[in-house]
């Protein structure tokens, strides 16, 4: 089987990948992006979430994207009590399947080759000659490969990365998109709780009109077989019902520590693939095309007369760790004591930000108040945020 | 040993991301190496559609799949 020959590869055509093979290509190299499915962005497993700052920097926001602009955010504690605090960041829910296919077409225009597909079934070093990666029935060479095929992260293992995800460590999740008058407009809503959803939460984000993206993730541990699923349904039967649900799918999210180190020899690791995602929101699409800008920028630049220089890629893992990196670790460390917040707790966080103004608190004031009757718990915090 | 129910798997792949001994394979279609597996059902216990299950005493790929 003769061998195609790509400087960069970039395996996992999602928001990271894409973007990475843009700035790989728009840095002069010959690329390729590689993906298991016919087309980009479809299923979204996703809550389609994302900041304005998100985009910063890597693309440009198109309008045509926008499903609903979020003014609202609200938390719903385990026995009910609501909190509304109004959206201090530019936040949107966009349509990711229309972006990824925009974002494929900008890749492309910008000389990146996009083989569909093609399940990359291995990665292995051609020793010292670049890697060899290998579908069923196809070939590539590339000096660099960036992998960014999501949260299974499989082929890293072959080139001697642990990516397997501790049960701590994942969200397991169902998605659906619903249509129900009850939707509340420019709105995403969080409910909490054991009964809802053991060590995670439900999510409701407006997708414009009356129709929202309704979601579940639960912690690995605390996961029964199908549980997600179950829990879904019965939260839409209860909190819409009769609502017409379709594009019911599920997924993983990671929620632990970004994978270190980034880089192996001339293989770079991105997005999901690397574990990146803000452990305390789930949000992952600003991480994952913020890793593969810089993935793909570093990767062009590490060539010096058109060998991949894989000692210059290091610079990857600086850029990262100095930006996200930094903001993921610490909502890690967050996460890890959220875990263990009882249920009693977060209705006694909610129940202080609805006596006080919640426009004029901050957060951190509202959780001071209800760490105040739990001392031993603020011990806890401390100690793990240290 | 674990069985995978084709007609509820979405191949969203959060087995493949749990399991500590790269026994599962999503390529067209989701495939569990019995030679790697060690049946810790890790697998079996995130997905979240419930289309793995744990089965006593029978090879991976059995029964129905």
């Amino acid at each position: 089987m003769a061998a195609r020959q790509f400087d960069i590869a970039v395996i996992g055509g999602g928001p990271c990948g894409i973007v990475a093979a843009t700035y790989a290509a728009g840095g002069g190299r010959k690329v390729c992006l590689i993906d298991r499915k016919p087309s980009p962005g479809h299923p979204v497993r996703c809550g389609e979430a994302i900041g304005l700052k998100g985009f910063a920097s890597t693309v440009e926001l198109k309008p045509e994207w926008i499903q609903s602009k979020i003014s609202y955010m609200k938390l719903v504690s385990p026995s009910g009590i609501t909190v509304t605090v109004p959206n201090s960041y530019e936040g949107y829910v966009v349509d990711r399947e229309r972006m990824e296919k925009d974002l494929t077409t900008d890749a492309v225009a910008r000389g990146a080759e996009f083989i569909a597909d093609t399940s990359i079934v291995s990665v292995s070093s051609r020793n010292g000659d670049g890697y060899e990666c290998r579908s069923r029935d196809s070939v590539i060479h590339a000096q660099c490969v960036i992998l960014a095929e999501g949260v299974e992260s499989r082929l890293a293992r072959n080139l001697g990365w642990s990516t397997s995800l501790s049960l701590r460590d994942i969200h397991s999740c169902a998605f659906a998109r619903i249509a129900h008058d009850g939707v509340e407009p420019g709105t995403c809503v969080f409910y909490l709780g054991v009964k809802r959803a053991p060590g995670g939460y439900v999510w409701v984000f407006h997708r414009g009109g009356n129709t929202a993206n309704v979601g579940l993730g639960v912690l690995g541990e605390s996961c029964q077989k199908g549980m997600p699923r179950t829990l879904l349904e019965d939260f839409i039967r209860e909190k819409f019902p009769g609502a017409r649900v379709s594009d019911l799918h599920c997924g993983g999210v990671p929620m632990g520590r970004w994978i270190r180190p980034l880089v192996r020899g001339g293989v770079m690791l991105a997005g999901d693939a690397a574990h990146m995602m803000n452990c305390v929101s789930g949000a992952g699409i600003a991480y994952a095309l913020y890793s593969g800008k810089i993935a793909g920028t570093v990767a062009a630049q590490s060539f010096v007369n058109g060998k991949c220089r894989p000692e210059m890629l290091g610079s990857y893992q600086d850029q990262w760790a100095s930006f996200y990196g930094k903001q993921q670790d610490r909502s890690h460390a967050i996460k890890e004591v959220m875990v263990g917040f009882p249920d009693v707790f977060l209705d006694d966080v909610a129940r202080s930000a609805t006596k006080n103004c919640a426009r004029k608190m901050s957060i951190l004031s509202i959780f001071v108040k209800a760490f105040y009757k739990r001392p031993l718990l603020l011990l806890k915090v401390v100690r793990l945020l240290r | 040993m674990i069985v995978v129910d084709k007609q509820s798997c979405d191949q969203c792949a959060t087995c493949v991301a749990v399991c500590p001994v790269d026994a599962i394979l999503l390529d067209e279609r989701l495939t569990i190496d019995s030679g790697k597996c060690i049946g810790c059902g890790r697998c079996a216990r995130v997905c979240p559609f419930g289309a793995l299950s744990e089965v006593c005493g029978q090879p991976a790929g059995a029964g129905k799949e």
